[in-house]
């Protein structure tokens, strides 16, 4: 298992439609993926998770992945956290 | 009761005359018992079958109306779709039941709950626009998993002449009113301006008022009232003379068959509300991309006699079938309106000189059609197969009297009888009468009862009054402003409006501004024109008011001859540019 702390930049922060599309991008690796706020974790492969965080611009998470495309899907995830979403709604 | 006013916040433009219908949304008695170890399959069982029934009606509501919404609006549905289908979700739900021995709702309800109040103590806002649509879908399943009164069922008694008035409007009861294609929605709240269910009422061109209290709605329960979005009031029990004026101003939208016509942006609105719909008239299925680049409302007239006319022989059903869906699939949510083959003396049928028989006994239009009964059969049939896709409107040339509508009918209902029962529940065709002579306009009235709509052939008939053959008119003429002739042309109007009945004009007449300024005036709900015409036309409509060129309209009918009509309307144009 891995983690690696990220902070969310865009000025929306995970809304539904980000959330929404972020699921998707985790949804693509086997192993299992959790994003962590505070004391909160959800499975990020749940649209219902990820919005119970309620992420805002800002934001410090731990995005955890288990399993044997863990480090392809930190990599992967973080580079979308932190420059693939969308600013505004 | 008395005539009341209440006022609210409208987020959706427009107006709409009807029954206000109290929407109630029943809460939910929540069994909260434990249930025996032995149902617990069966609690997960009910669950399942109730997801699957909600992401039923999701499709079904989002198919329903995806043409109708902009891609964005559609998202919303997208969004409920994931979360039925978010295993991890369901997962929880079912562990809940298995663990804590709950009946399924209770468990949905628990789920539903905590991801609520999880996101309510979060500082995003733009997540917290979310709550609303959570609960609604837990409600769903729920519902489902009961098994009571769904909103299918709910929705029974509404049609398209009710106000519905709502405690708390979500995007999903906003897309099942739509899809009802209701008078207008009054909710006390759920729809701020950019709430998803504002969102796809205004996609679906209803109008919309917010904070208005569900008490006081309930309260006018069954009551005639005027919801008027442009001014953010919701007339109760308004006096006669007051619906008059909205429903003229109002007209257009009967004539929207469904609520299509109303495109973002691209409507063309008089400055006192009142909406034209502009159309094109095409002779080509490539001329469906002219139309649709020039924002037409629909395609008006489809001449199926010119269509064919460079083909060897006519087209047989099935090819006629092709090109017609292909023209109504390019045109998407807008309507089109085909008119069966129209022969007359001056057109020339390279297809009908060889296979048909020739036109003896002078009989035009659809008479001369019925001589043909297999041509016009396997036309119909092309006709009302294209509108499976799409909203579609049937025209018949020069109708002389009822029996020709009648007779038509008749092979429709012929051809929609032989459909199975998926394909007949999709249809949706209006049936049009041209009315284009002197017969036509005598026996208006009883056309009119078997009729949605009608449309009037200008040239035709100014050809038919003026005795002049159609070949000598020249523009500078415009005979079609002369006084006689405008007041046959308004008389159709009235008769047409009286019966609640849309009226359009395809000829001519309809492409030159100063004479569709006078038509708007008669009160036509559409024109319909080349292609290339319809900006400037819509563009004018903008600048001009209805009220006015009524106004211009009784002016013009006491002059003597089209000149002084044209000097007049020209004058009153100029002061406008």
């Amino acid at each position: 298992m891995i983690s690696k702390e990220v902070v969310i930049k865009n000025q929306s922060g995970l809304d539904s439609k980000q959330a929404a599309m972020f699921i998707q991008k985790a949804s693509n690796f086997k192993a299992g993926i959790w994003i962590e706020k505070g004391e909160r974790k959800a499975n990020a492969k749940s649209l219902l998770g990820m919005l119970s965080l309620g992420i805002s611009s800002g934001t410090k998470i731990v995005l955890i992945a288990d399993g044997e495309d863990e480090q392809s899907a930190i990599s992967d995830l973080e580079r979308y956290l932190t420059s693939g979403l969308a600013e505004g709604t | 009761m008395a005539k009341t006013t209440l006022s609210g916040t409208p987020v959706s433009n427009g107006t709409g005359v009807g029954k206000i219908y109290a929407f109630e949304q029943t809460s939910i008695e929540i069994n909260r018992g434990k249930i025996k170890e032995s149902l617990i399959n069966e609690e997960i069982l009910r669950l399942d079958v109730a997801i699957d029934k909600t992401l039923l009606e999701i499709l079904d509501l989002s198919n329903d109306l995806r043409q109708r919404l902009e891609a964005e609006s559609s998202l919303i549905f997208e969004a409920y779709k994931t979360i039925l289908e978010d295993k991890y979700f369901i997962n929880e739900i079912k562990d809940l039941i298995i663990i804590k021995k709950i009946f399924a709702e209770n468990a949905v309800d628990m789920c539903i709950n905590s991801y609520v109040s999880a996101i309510e103590i979060s500082d995003n806002a733009y997540v917290k626009q979310s709550i609303t649509d959570i609960k609604e879908i837990g409600s769903r399943i729920i519902r489902n998993i009961i098994g009571g009164k769904t909103v299918k069922q709910n929705l029974d008694d509404i049609d398209n002449k009710s106000i519905i008035g709502v405690k708390c409007l979500t995007p999903w009861l906003a897309a099942a009113f739509g899809k009802k294609n209701v008078s207008g929605v009054i909710a006390e709240e759920g729809a701020a301006y950019f709430s998803h269910a504002a969102i796809i009422l205004r996609d679906l061109g209803i109008p919309l008022m917010n904070k208005v209290s569900y008490d006081l709605v309930m309260n006018s329960n069954g009551h005639v009232a005027i919801l008027d979005c442009n001014n953010g009031n919701l007339i109760i029990e308004p006096d006669k003379k007051e619906i008059s004026v909205y429903k003229d101003l109002y007209k257009s939208r009967i004539f929207d068959l469904g609520g299509f016509f109303r495109k973002k942006n691209t409507y063309a609105e008089t400055v006192d509300k009142k909406r034209i719909v502009v159309m094109a008239n095409i002779s080509n299925v490539d001329e469906c991309d002219l139309a649709v680049s020039n924002s037409a409302d629909g395609i008006g007239l489809v001449r199926t006699e010119i269509l064919f006319i460079n083909s060897a022989e006519m087209p047989d059903e099935k090819q006629q079938r092709a090109i017609y869906s292909k023209i109504v699939k390019k045109m998407k949510a807008e309507p089109v309106f085909i008119r069966t083959l129209d022969a007359g003396e001056d057109k020339i049928f390279s297809v009908f000189t060889s296979k048909m028989s020739i036109n003896h006994k002078g009989l035009r239009g659809i008479r001369f059609s019925f001589t043909q009964m297999d041509v016009l059969t396997a036309q119909i049939g092309a006709i009302v197969h294209s509108a499976l896709f799409g909203q579609v409107g049937i025209t018949f040339p020069m109708v002389n009297d009822v029996n020709d509508i009648l007779k038509v009918k008749g092979i429709i209902n012929d051809i929609v009888n032989r459909m199975d029962d998926k394909s007949r529940s999709k249809l949706n065709i209006k049936i049009g009468a041209v009315i284009e002579n002197r017969k036509g306009i005598e026996n208006i009235d009883s056309i009119l009862e078997e009729v949605d709509f009608i449309s009037i052939g200008t040239n035709d008939l100014l050809q038919e009054m003026q005795g002049a053959s159609r070949k000598d008119l020249v523009e500078s003429d415009k005979l079609y402003l002369h006084p006689d002739f405008l007041i046959a042309v308004k008389y159709c109007c009235m008769k047409s409006h009286e019966k609640g009945k849309p009226v359009s004009v395809c000829g001519e007449m309809a492409s030159d501004i100063s004479a569709a300024v006078l038509l708007i005036g008669m009160g036509v709900d559409s024109l319909s024109m080349h292609p290339a015409k319809i900006t400037a036309h819509k563009e004018l409509i903008r600048k001009i008011s209805y009220q006015q060129s009524k106004e211009i309209l009784d002016q013009v009918l006491k002059m003597l001859d089209e000149h002084e009509v044209s000097d007049i309307v020209n004058e009153w144009l100029r002061s406008l540019i």
